[in-house]
């Protein structure tokens, strides 16, 4: 047994950023933070931390008041010149290419990539957790001498966590440009040492992208991803599932052998420990749901989420996003879907009674929004976040909704479109809804930005 | 002396042989704001095709041999290529090219730190789905297309623009 000092440090509060006049400050605080006890393959460990400074936002909001009900929101919706204060970070990189963000048990884990010089051409990984909603962030620990990164919005590196255990797998540089196979690395210390581990996909062969990662209820890791063994632009869809905490992995199996070859995949899993993938199938282009009630054994198509019937032969570089309305409402489902249906184009809200078997009209969120990420916190209290396209770049807006998605609240910006900010996710926890994002603000190289938004 | 003439002899072998390779290279014009007009200038009265792609693209690489085929077949129609990738892709994007004989034809890529602000300014209603081809007849007239095209496509919009 040892005690290992964390280091809390101000490498958020170095970087923040303030757009508005009405941000009260930053202060240092000295919050207990949790010892973590931890029963590895070597030995007990017992962390003890020693905390340092921290940066805590308190934010006085900028944005308007709530308005009800819309379905195809018009641009005085959305319009909002000001926005809020938010923190960001390169992790001690140059800047930051990809990152993933995961909760487990109430703790946020995020890996991020990126170079570590700007004349660098490998990326390196690092990770951080924070055990307070998004205040305050543990020293980011650097993943070792494991083979570089291609991944990139969009084809992010993935993250899943069960309590001690964390995996991260991500693509890896393979022979032909922009194509490579898996890497996989474990730990099981909290994060703060890894190891590599098998691939999921049956070998190195080929392209293997747009990865997901989750950690069911038995602390079962289940990984997706889409293959492309011949290199010839012809995905499928792939699953394994590891029960040694992504370890080693069980045959690979592929669920859809036609798929769209440049989509994120995303799991859900449901109050009731059944697996979900939302993926974007070939014919048409809509997104499709797959599900398994026994451990990812069988899986059977479940629905099409928003039937566009979008005939496309080509890259919409978009998925989806999944979210259950928690315990008080097991079989309520909620999902993001993105089309470019011609005259329908953009990112709908559609909501499912009936664990995905049928689904709502689908109503569109803001005027030109791509990427989108969701929560439900509960049956009625939705949250959604996306990016959306403006004369000077991206900007991310949120929404939420008091009525299971029937109406939504005006919705409101994040960033300024200079920042050209892009793919953002939204995570809720116990201490509150957090936004995270990528932004490039002119001259200054890409970090990963994070807010805190009231619930 | 003879052997001085060798190595001469043998230097302008060696540079006839390399110098198409490096030919094949091409020249990535860098797109910032500002670009696409630019380029309607610089087609003024003509029509031409304006074809965004991406190496993450798989359906565009597919998409290439084909490209190639139409721009041989059609010398009329000037035929411009914009990826939208960022510098640390040129390697990859000349190879590419090269291996498509696409490498001599006007090619651009995408080289401002806001990429999003250069997809809004080419098209607003564009969200950023590749293959995206615009045809535009010699008015600048344009039709923009998302997917991969089959020759027939090509040919009908060649006819289009050209009449």
């Amino acid at each position: 047994m040892f005690s290992t000092a964390i280091s809390y440090v101000d490498w958020v509060s170095g970087s923040l950023t303030q757009h508005c006049q009405k941000v009260v400050g930053l202060r240092c605080t000295n919050p207990t933070y949790n010892d973590f006890s931890c029963v590895g393959v070597q030995s007990i460990r017992t962390l003890s931390a020693t905390l340092l400074c921290l940066a805590t936002l308190t934010i006085n909001g900028c944005s308007s008041g709530p308005l009800l009900g819309i379905v195809e929101p018009t641009k005085e919706t959305v319009e909002s010149t000001t926005v809020a204060a938010y923190a960001k970070s390169t992790f001690g990189l140059y800047d930051i290419t990809t990152f993933d963000v995961y909760v487990d048990d109430d703790i946020i884990h995020v890996i991020a990539g990126g170079k570590v010089s700007a004349k660098d051409k490998q990326v390196k990984l690092r990770y951080t957790r924070s055990e307070d909603g998004g205040r305050n962030w543990l020293a980011p620990v650097t993943l070792g001498d494991f083979p570089t990164t291609i991944a990139s919005r969009g084809n992010d590196i993935q993250l899943a966590a069960k309590g001690n255990h964390l995996l991260a797998v991500w693509q890896t540089k393979g022979e032909l440009p922009g194509m490579g196979p898996m890497v996989s690395a474990y730990s099981e210390d909290y994060g703060f040492t890894w190891k590599q581990s098998a691939n999921p996909a049956a070998n190195n062969a080929g392209d293997q992208s747009h990865i997901d990662l989750i950690a069911d209820r038995h602390g079962h890791f289940h990984a997706v991803w889409l293959e492309d063994p011949e290199e010839n632009g012809y995905q499928s869809l792939r699953y394994a599932r590891s029960v040694d905490w992504g370890k080693h992995w069980g045959l690979a199996a592929t669920l859809d052998d036609s798929t769209c070859s440049c989509c994120w995949n995303s799991f859900a899993l449901s109050p009731e420990n059944e697996l979900n993938i939302l993926y974007r199938d070939m014919k048409p282009r809509d997104m499709s749901l797959l599900q398994s009630s026994d451990d990812g054994k069988t899986w059977r198509h479940v629905s099409t989420v928003g039937e566009f019937g979008w005939k496309f032969d080509g890259c919409p570089h978009v998925g989806g996003s999944l979210a259950y309305a928690r315990h008080d409402n097991p079989a309520q489902l909620h999902s993001l879907v993105w089309t470019g249906t011609e005259g329908k184009s953009g990112l709908y809200h559609l909501s499912s009674k009936n664990n995905g078997a049928n689904w709502s009209i689908p109503k569109k969120l803001g005027n030109t929004a791509i990427h989108g990420d969701i929560v439900a916190l509960d049956s009625d209290n939705i949250v959604v976040l996306w990016d959306e396209m403006e004369p000077d770049g991206a900007s991310i807006f949120y929404a939420k909704s008091k009525d299971g998605g029937t109406t939504w609240l005006t919705a409101t910006r994040l960033t300024t479109a200079s920042n050209a900010a892009t793919h953002p996710r939204l995570i809720a926890t116990g201490h509150g809804l957090l936004a995270l994002w990528t932004e490039k603000p002119s001259k200054q190289p890409a970090q990963l930005a994070w807010q805190l938004l009231e619930k | 002396m003879p052997r001085r003439i060798l190595i001469i002899c043998h230097f302008i072998l060696l540079c006839a042989v390399a110098l198409p390779s490096h030919a094949e290279q091409g020249t990535l014009k860098p797109f910032i704001p500002g670009s696409y007009k630019q380029l309607e200038d610089s087609n003024a009265n003509k029509p031409f095709m304006l074809v965004i792609w991406s190496i993450t693209c798989s359906s565009c690489l597919k998409d290439m041999a084909l490209l190639n085929k139409m721009h041989k077949a059609n010398p009329n129609i000037n035929m411009v290529m914009l990826a939208t990738d960022d510098s640390s892709a040129t390697e990859q994007i000349q190879q590419i090219l090269a291996k498509n004989e696409l490498s001599g034809i006007e090619n651009w890529l995408f080289a401002d730190e806001n990429p999003q602000k250069l997809r809004y300014e080419i098209d607003p209603k564009w969200y950023g789905e590749l293959p995206r081809t615009y045809f535009l007849n010699k008015k600048h007239d344009r039709e923009g297309i998302s997917g991969v095209l089959s020759q027939e496509d090509y040919e009908a919009f060649f006819k289009k623009i050209l009449d």
